[in-house]
C-alpha cells in the first residue's frame, strides 16, 4: 500500500507558508557570485586583528574548555579591569557586547512613563531598546557633528533616566572635549544617569579628551561604557563592559544577566588588556594612514567627507547610498549605508589597512563611473 | 496618535434570515460612528450584497462575524467568516460565463461580492488563517472637495525646517495648496480632501512631512504610510513655493526617511514619482499605464529607494518571468539567486483563490493569491473581467517571490493575459512581481 507523503501529516497553514530564503554565509556567497573577495568595511572593525597576547591565547585556546561554563560575573577580567582604572572590581559589569550591557541600564532606571534622552543621528541601540521596551526615546539633532548639550538638556524632564551621549560619536566622529561635558555634567547636576558610551575612547588621542573613568569620581551619576570589540578588534567574541559608582552598578547588577559572556571571550579580553600598548599604536597609525587616503579620496571625487575620532569615516554621495552600497557590494567591498543613522546619501567606511582602502577607493571609482 | 475607541460586534449564525438584522445593525453603528446618511446607505447596501451572497452559497461554516469599527477617515464594517472555500469571482463572473464578454454585461441580476467593491471606498479580502476569511468594506465620511485657496503671495523665509507633526490646520492648509503648485495627476486621488487627509494623519493611518520657513509657514508637503514590515508608500513631495524647490524637495525626502529610519520597513516606494522628487536619492523601478476614472490614460513612474543594505537573497520564479527578472535584477544591482519552480508532483488543489483590494477612486485593483489552485489562471481572468465590467480597468497581480507556488502562477497568469510590468524589491517576504492584466 502506498503510504502518504510525510509531508502531508503537517497542518495545510504550514504546508503553504514556504520559509523565506535568507541571505548565505559569506564563503557561499563569495563563491556564488564569482567574487574575490568580501571586504568587511561596514562595521567599524579593527582590521589589524587583536593585540598579540589575546591571539595567542585564541589559538591555544584548550578545547576541553569549551565543555565547561565560564565564570559567570567574568571574575578575572573584572580583577584586570580594576587594577587597569584603580577602581574596585565590583563596580564594573561584563555583558555580552556593550550592547548587551545597554539594555541592562535602560532595565534598571526605566519605568513605565519613563523616557531616555539622546541624539537622532547616532548608534542606534539606544533608541531600539528603549522603544522596544515601551520608553520613549527623546532625539536631539546634532551640532557640528557631536551631541549638542544645550538640546539634551531641554529635552530633559523629570521623567528622563538616562542621557545617551556617544563620544566620539558613531558615525560622524564629532566628539566632546573636557570642559563641555564638565559643563554638562553640572548642569545635569545628578538629575539622570549619564551613560558615556566610549566605544571608541581608545582611538583618540587629544589632549582635551575627556576620560569617563574619571569623570565619574566627581559625578557619580556617570556610567562609562567600554567594548572589546573596537580597539581590540575581539568583536566575535562579544564582550563589552560599563563602570560606575558602586551604588550605581549595584542597580543595574539587578537587571544583568549573568553567565551571558563566553570563556573564551573573557580569557582573550584579559590578554588583550595585559599588553596592548604597542597594538595601540600600530592600530592609530593604521587609522592615520587611512583616514589621509579617505580624504585624497573624497578630494578626487569631489564627495563630502564628515568624520573626527574613531575608525571610520563618511562620504557624501551623489547617489541612493542603498544604491552606491550595492553596486559595492557586487565588487566585494561592503560599507555601511547611513539612511538607517538618518543621514540618507552617505555612506560609512571603516579605516582599514592600505590594501583594503585601495580595494574600497577603486571599487568606488568605478560605482561611481569615475574609473 | 490618537487611539480610536473600538466598534460594535455582532455574531450572527450562518443563515438568511438574520441578514436583516445584520443591516439594521451595521447601519445604526455606522450612523452612530459618524457617518453621514447617504454614505451609511452605501456602506449598508455593500454589506447586503456581500453578507447576502455568503448566506446563499450556504458554504459558511459557525457563526459569521460583523464588525463595525471607527476609522480616522469614517467607518469600517469587517465580515469575519469560516468558509471551505470563497470564490470571489466565482459568486458572480462564473454564472455570468466564464469568458470576458463584455457584451453581456447587462445581466447584473447576479450581483456579486465585487460589485459592492463598487459602492465603498476600500473593499479588501485577507485570509487571516486556514480556512477563515475577512472581508473588509471601508466607507469614507463625506468630506467637503473645497476649491484651491488664493496661492500665497510671499516667497518662504529661510531658514527651512522639517516637522513630521503640523497642526492640524497647516497641514489641511498644505494639502489644498498642493493643487496651485501641482499638474492634477501628480497629485494623490484622494488630496481633494485636505480634512480627510488630516483626519487620517490624526488617526495614525498616514504620516505627513511638512517644511517650513522661518516663520512656521508651510511651503512643503509629504505623505507617507505609517512603517512596518516591507516598504512604505509615499506621495509628494509637493512643494508650495515657485522658489527653492529642489531644495525644499530634499528637505522633505530627507525628512520622510529619517522618520522612517530604525522602522522595520526596508525601503520607500512610490507610485507616482512628481517631477520634484530628487532622483540622485531613488531608483526608477519603472511606467506604468493606468486607465484612469474618467476614461483619460497616464503613465506613471513608480520609483523606490532601499532603507538598508541588501546582501541579496534567493527569489523563486518561473521560466517565463526569468528574463523579466534578470533584467531588472541587473538594472537594480541586486543580487539575486533565481532558484526555478519545478512541479513537485503534489497534488494542487482545483480551486485558487486571490485575496483583492479594490481602490475605486484610482480605478484599480490588486489581486493577492492566497491559495494555489489549478484554475488560477482562469480565476484572475474572471476577477479581472468582473472588474473591468465594474469600471476598474487597472488589474493588477502582485506574486511574493520568496514563496515558490506564487512564482509560479506567473506561468498560467501570462497564458491567460498578465503582463509582468514592474519589479518591485522588497515589497513582500521577498521582491514582488507585478503582473498586469492587458486584455
Ligand atoms: C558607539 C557604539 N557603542 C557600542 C557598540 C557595540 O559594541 P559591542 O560589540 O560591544 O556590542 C558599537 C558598535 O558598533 C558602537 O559603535
Amino acid at each position: 500500500m502506498s503510504r502518504r507523503p510525510l509531508s502531508e501529516l503537517a497542518p495545510e497553514h504550514v504546508r503553504r507558508f514556504e520559509a523565506y530564503a535568507p541571505s548565505p554565509p559569506d564563503h557561499v556567497f563569495l563563491a556564488r557570485h564569482g567574487l574575490p573577495h568580501l571586504l568587511r568595511l561596514h562595521n567599524n572593525e579593527n582590521h589589524l586583528g587583536p593585540p598579540p597576547a589575546a591571539a595567542r591565547v585564541i589559538a591555544e585556546y584548550e578545547s576541553g574548555r569549551g565543555a565547561l561554563y565560564p565564570s559567570g560575573d567574568c571574575y578575572d577580567l573584572r580583577q584586570a579591569l580594576g587594577k587597569r582604572f584603580a577602581k574596585d572590581p565590583g563596580r564594573f559589569l561584563v555583558g555580552n557586547g556593550s550592547c548587551e550591557v545597554i539594555a541592562s541600564v535602560i532595565k534598571a532606571f526605566c519605568g513605565p512613563g519613563d523616557n531616555i534622552v539622546t541624539a537622532d543621528k547616532t548608534f542606534a541601540v539606544y533608541e531600539w531598546v528603549a522603544e522596544f521596551s515601551g520608553f520613549e526615546a527623546r532625539l536631539t539633532p546634532l551640532r557640528n557633528g557631536a551631541y549638542d548639550p544645550e538640546a539634551l538638556l531641554e529635552a530633559m524632564d523629570e521623567r528622563t533616566k538616562i542621557v545617551f551621549v556617544c563620544n566620539p560619536n558613531n558615525p560622524t566622529g564629532g566628539r566632546w572635549n573636557l570642559d563641555t561635558t564638565e559643563d554638562f555634567l553640572a548642569r545635569v547636576d545628578g538629575r539622570a544617569i549619564v551613560v558615556m558610551d566610549e566605544a571608541y575612547f581608545e582611538y583618540v588621542d587629544k589632549p582635551d579628551h575627556p576620560d569617563g573613568m574619571e569623570l565619574m569620581e566627581r559625578h557619580p551619576n556617570v556610567v562609562v561604557f567600554r567594548t572589546f570589540s573596537k580597539m581590540y578588534a575581539l568583536a566575535g567574541l562579544r564582550i563589552g563592559w560599563l563602570c560606575g559608582t558602586e551604588e550605581v552598578v549595584e542597580m543595574i547588577r539587578r537587571t544583568h544577566i549573568v553567565y551571558s559572556v563566553n570563556g573564551l571571550g573573557q580569557a582573550a579580553a584579559l590578554a588583550a588588556l595585559s599588553d596592548d600598548a604597542g597594538h595601540i599604536a600600530a592600530t592609530r597609525a593604521m587609522v592615520a594612514e587611512a583616514r589621509a587616503y579617505v580624504h585624497a579620496l573624497a578630494g578626487e571625487l569631489g564627495l563630502a567627507v564628515q568624520d573626527g575620532e574613531g575608525n571610520f569615516a563618511m562620504l557624501k554621495v551623489p547617489v541612493s547610498d542603498t544604491l552606491l552600497a550595492r553596486k559595492l557590494l557586487l565588487q566585494g567591498v561592503m560599507v555601511r549605508t547611513m539612511t538607517g543613522f538618518r543621514f540618507p546619501g552617505w555612506i560609512r567606511v571603516s579605516l582599514a589597512p592600505m590594501p583594503m582602502m585601495q580595494a574600497f577607493g577603486d571599487a568606488l571609482r568605478k560605482a561611481l563611473g569615475k574609473a | 496618535m490618537t487611539k480610536l475607541a473600538s466598534g460594535v460586534r455582532l455574531a450572527l449564525p450562518a443563515e438568511e434570515r438574520f441578514l436583516g438584522l445584520a443591516c439594521a445593525t451595521a447601519e445604526q453603528a455606522a450612523q452612530t460612528l459618524g457617518l453621514g446618511k447617504g454614505r451609511t446607505l452605501r456602506l449598508v447596501l455593500a454589506v447586503e450584497e456581500v453578507l447576502g451572497h455568503l448566506l446563499r452559497q450556504g458554504t459558511l461554516r459557525e457563526a459569521v462575524e460583523l464588525t463595525l469599527l471607527p476609522r480616522a477617515s469614517g467607518v469600517e464594517a469587517r465580515l469575519d467568516f469560516a468558509a471551505e472555500t470563497l470564490d470571489l469571482a466565482g459568486m458572480n463572473v462564473t454564472a455570468r460565463q466564464q469568458a470576458c464578454d463584455f457584451a453581456a454585461e447587462e445581466d447584473f441580476g447576479n450581483l456579486g461580492l465585487l460589485l459592492a467593491a463598487r459602492s465603498v471606498d476600500r473593499f479588501a479580502l485577507d485570509q487571516p488563517g486556514p480556512g477563515r476569511f475577512r472581508l473588509i468594506l471601508r466607507q469614507h465620511k463625506d468630506y467637503p472637495r473645497p476649491p484651491a485657496p488664493e496661492k500665497p503671495r510671499v516667497p518662504p523665509r529661510p531658514p527651512l525646517a522639517f516637522t513630521a507633526a503640523p497642526e492640524q490646520d497647516e497641514l489641511s492648509w498644505a494639502v489644498a495648496q498642493a493643487a496651485n503648485f501641482h499638474p492634477a495627476f501628480e497629485l494623490a486621488e484622494w488630496m481633494d480632501r485636505p480634512g480627510m487627509v488630516a483626519d487620517l494623519v490624526q488617526g495614525g493611518e498616514l504620516c505627513a512631512g511638512l517644511a517650513q520657513d522661518s516663520e512656521g509657514r508651510a511651503c512643503g508637503l509629504i505623505l507617507w504610510t505609517p512603517p512596518g514590515k516591507g516598504v512604505v508608500s509615499f506621495r509628494g513631495p509637493y512643494i508650495l513655493a515657485d522658489e527653492a524647490r529642489a531644495a525644499v524637495a530634499e528637505l522633505l525626502c530627507d525628512g520622510m526617511l529619517a522618520q522612517v529610519a530604525r522602522s522595520e520597513t526596508k525601503g520607500v516606494f512610490t507610485p507616482a514619482a512628481v517631477a520634484d522628487l530628487p532622483r540622485g536619492q531613488f531608483e526608477s523601478l519603472g511606467e506604468v499605464e493606468y486607465e484612469l476614472p474618467d476614461g483619460t490614460r497616464r503613465r506613471f513612474e513608480a520609483c523606490h529607494r532601499h532603507m538598508a543594505e541588501d546582501m541579496g537573497a534567493a527569489v523563486w520564479s518561473c521560466p517565463a518571468t526569468e528574463a523579466f527578472l534578470r533584467a531588472a535584477y541587473e538594472r537594480h544591482f541586486l543580487l539575486r539567486d533565481i532558484r526555478f519552480v519545478t512541479p513537485q508532483g503534489g497534488r494542487v488543489p482545483e480551486r485558487s483563490l486571490f485575496g483583492t483590494e479594490v481602490r475605486a477612486s484610482r480605478a484599480e485593483a490588486v489581486l493577492t493569491p492566497l491559495l494555489n489552485g489549478t484554475d488560477a489562471g482562469e480565476n484572475a481572468v474572471r476577477h479581472a473581467c468582473c472588474l473591468h465590467a465594474e469600471g476598474v480597468r487597472n488589474v493588477f497581480v502582485h506574486l511574493d517571490l520568496a514563496l515558490a507556488w506564487q512564482a509560479g502562477l506567473a506561468e498560467t497568469l501570462m497564458e491567460h493575459g498578465f503582463r509582468p510590468v514592474l519589479l518591485h524589491p522588497l515589497a513582500g517576504r521577498s521582491d514582488v512581481l507585478v503582473l498586469r492584466h492587458e486584455p
